[in-house]
């Protein structure tokens, strides 16, 4: 990618994310209820009007919309995300104490995915139309019909309650804990993500340079490591950085069957106590990993594919 | 190939008798509580067992079917119809309008869907609507993004420059000429979307910002029923299997329509 290519690009993402920003500060709005009457609440105390009309003026909300979005939006920058009205802390204090959580349940089941996914993909495909290759696909759609929650949770009934290897609390700490959510988080991706890997894998053996290969006699398992993997590799790629999203998505429910201290337990307990700034402060966040994780992935993608590096020069 | 899809027609118009005719169907109402038999196992009377207020739990699932079913067309509909009309424009217009939906349904698109979909049904308050609501707010861009490809694709076409060139209006040429082509498409899209549309409604229900108590929604019952993970499995297990037996169906369905009517996708 030259540099012009990659600024285009950069800028694109700023923009988008000023949108992004604006929803995020929208969702307030869509509520029903007063957010000054919110925080009373959630504090305990009585709303009478004058301590009503003196919140609204502390949190600025007698101001116009878009004089609030700019104040809030010229806070974020500076890396203010507001004070939560239930913890009363710094949100993003608050949420990069429960951030390595999630990110750790997010690497281990993207882990476990591709342990599950990559294999079996090139396993169908290579057998396509065979037994095996029905047997996995037959195992795939069964993974996208099954509600992730519901496995989370007969995973947690069997190994926690019957087996008592695991607590069903966990502390977020530790491999035994982290080994049930992940798996739970992993069991609908590596479904999607095995027929993609089959789907990638098949495009690559149809291929001329394939049955040119055969041709040289070079043998199968050869051809499939040497030339088809790398090249399928690719495609790959994209798709992984945009599974994220639905990976990121999964851990709030993931997160709450098990009690994992992440940022998607927070942000459902955020809802539920109507704490605006937390709700807004995660969907930004969650936002900008996932747009940065795709913008490297295009990146990436130009940087690891020799033909697009020569049309962009 | 026609013979898979009359199948799995067949067992689709099933669930949707299901869901129909419930109240013939269920052998007990869906809200008939006896708190005798709280929490009682699958026997004779509760085939499937009790919930903790004494509720058939066979005749929640049969009723669950109306919600599942009603909140997934919802959602299946509007998105193809907003995310249509969106593309339509965008796509055969151009331009600044282009322009502007173009932006707005990157945006939307820059979320991952379901932590948005939270956050939305989160705002709103829980309830069926807002569920439908949250998942149609972020489920549209796909459809926009899809129907404008295809409409810029016809839109090259010998017959589409023809029917300008003989004078047809555009609103003529986009519903008269472009929207039959394109609707094939659409159609196997929505039509494969029902079943992953259920799952992120069941999903939010779960949670609780989606149908509310004592509804018999699926993915709320698995909600209720979570505290009595120990006592009574059942409770959790068999809605559950609901889920997964519906959404198969119509996955299924889904892919065997796209078969048929695409065979370039099949294999």
């Amino acid at each position: 990618m030259s540099k012009k290519d990659f600024l285009g690009r950069l800028l694109q993402m700023v923009l988008v994310l000023l949108g992004v920003s604006f929803i995020a500060f929208s969702l307030m709005h869509l509520s029903p209820g007063d957010p000054a009457e919110a925080m009373l609440k959630s504090g305990g105390q009585v709303a009478s009007p004058e301590l009503l009309a003196a919140t609204r003026a502390e949190l600025g909300l007698d101001r116009p919309f878009l004089a609030q979005y700019g104040a809030w939006l010229f806070d974020v920058f500076r890396g203010d995300l507001g004070i939560s009205y239930s913890s009363k802390q710094p949100v993003a204090t608050r949420m990069m104490d429960f951030f390595p959580a999630t990110l750790k349940l997010t690497l281990a089941s993207l882990v476990m995915m591709l342990c599950v996914a990559v294999p079996a993909g090139v396993v169908a495909a290579v057998y396509h139309d065979r037994w095996p290759d029905y047997l996995i696909r037959s195992l795939t759609f069964l993974g996208v019909s099954v509600p992730n929650f519901w496995v989370g949770l007969m995973l947690l009934s069997f190994f926690a309650l019957k087996l008592m290897m695991v607590s069903v609390v966990s502390t977020g700490q530790g491999l035994r804990d982290l080994f049930l959510p992940a798996l739970t988080l992993a069991f609908a991706m590596s479904a999607k993500y095995t027929r993609q890997v089959r789907t990638a894998v098949l495009e690559e053996l149809n291929q001329d340079y394939v049955l040119g290969a055969e041709v040289r006699g070079e043998s199968r398992l050869v051809i499939l490591c040497r030339e088809v993997l790398p090249n399928a590799v690719l495609p790959l790629i994209t798709l992984l950085g945009l599974s994220l999203g639905s990976l990121l998505g999964g851990t709030a429910v993931v997160e709450i069957i098990f009690s994992w201290p992440g940022l998607g337990n927070l942000a459902v307990q955020a809802i539920s106590a109507r704490d605006y700034p937390m709700v807004q402060g995660y969907v930004l966040w969650i936002s900008l990993v996932y747009m940065v994780i795709n913008f490297a992935v295009d990146v990436s993608y130009n940087y690891l594919d020799p033909r697009l590096r020569g049309v962009s020069r | 190939m026609r013979a898979r899809f009359a199948v799995f027609a067949a067992m689709c118009v099933m669930v949707i008798s299901v869901a129909l005719l419930s109240p013939a169907i269920a052998p007990k109402g869906a809200f008939d509580a006896t708190m005798r038999d709280s929490l009682k196992a699958p026997c004779a009377e509760y085939p499937l067992g009790a919930d903790k207020m004494g509720r058939d739990l066979l005749s929640r699932i049969i009723y669950g079917t109306r919600a599942s079913l009603s909140m997934s067309f919802a959602v299946v509909i509007s998105v193809s119809i907003i995310g249509t009309f969106l593309g339509l424009i965008s796509g055969y217009f151009g331009g600044f309008i282009d322009g502007v939906i173009m932006r707005f349904s990157d945006m939307m698109i820059a979320f991952p869907g379901m932590v948005l979909a939270i956050a939305i049904a989160g705002m709103l308050g829980s309830s069926a609507t807002n569920a439908v609501i949250a998942v149609t707010a972020v489920t549209w861009p796909k459809y926009t993004r899809l129907s404008r490809s295809l409409v810029l694709k016809a839109k090259t076409s010998l017959y589409i420059q023809g029917a300008r060139l003989s004078g047809a209006t555009s609103g003529r040429v986009v519903f008269g000429y472009i929207l039959p082509v394109i609707f094939p498409t659409i159609l196997i899209t929505a039509v494969t979307d029902i079943g992953s549309m259920m799952l992120e409604l069941a999903a939010l229900s779960f949670l609780g910002l989606g149908a509310r108590a004592p509804s018999p929604e699926w993915g709320l019952m698995m909600n209720e029923a979570r505290p009595y993970l120990a006592r009574a499995p059942w409770l959790m297990v068999y809605p559950g299997v609901a889920v997964i037996m519906v959404v198969a169906v119509f996955n299924l369905f889904g892919d065997s329509l796209r078969d048929m009517l695409d065979p370039r996708h099949s294999g």
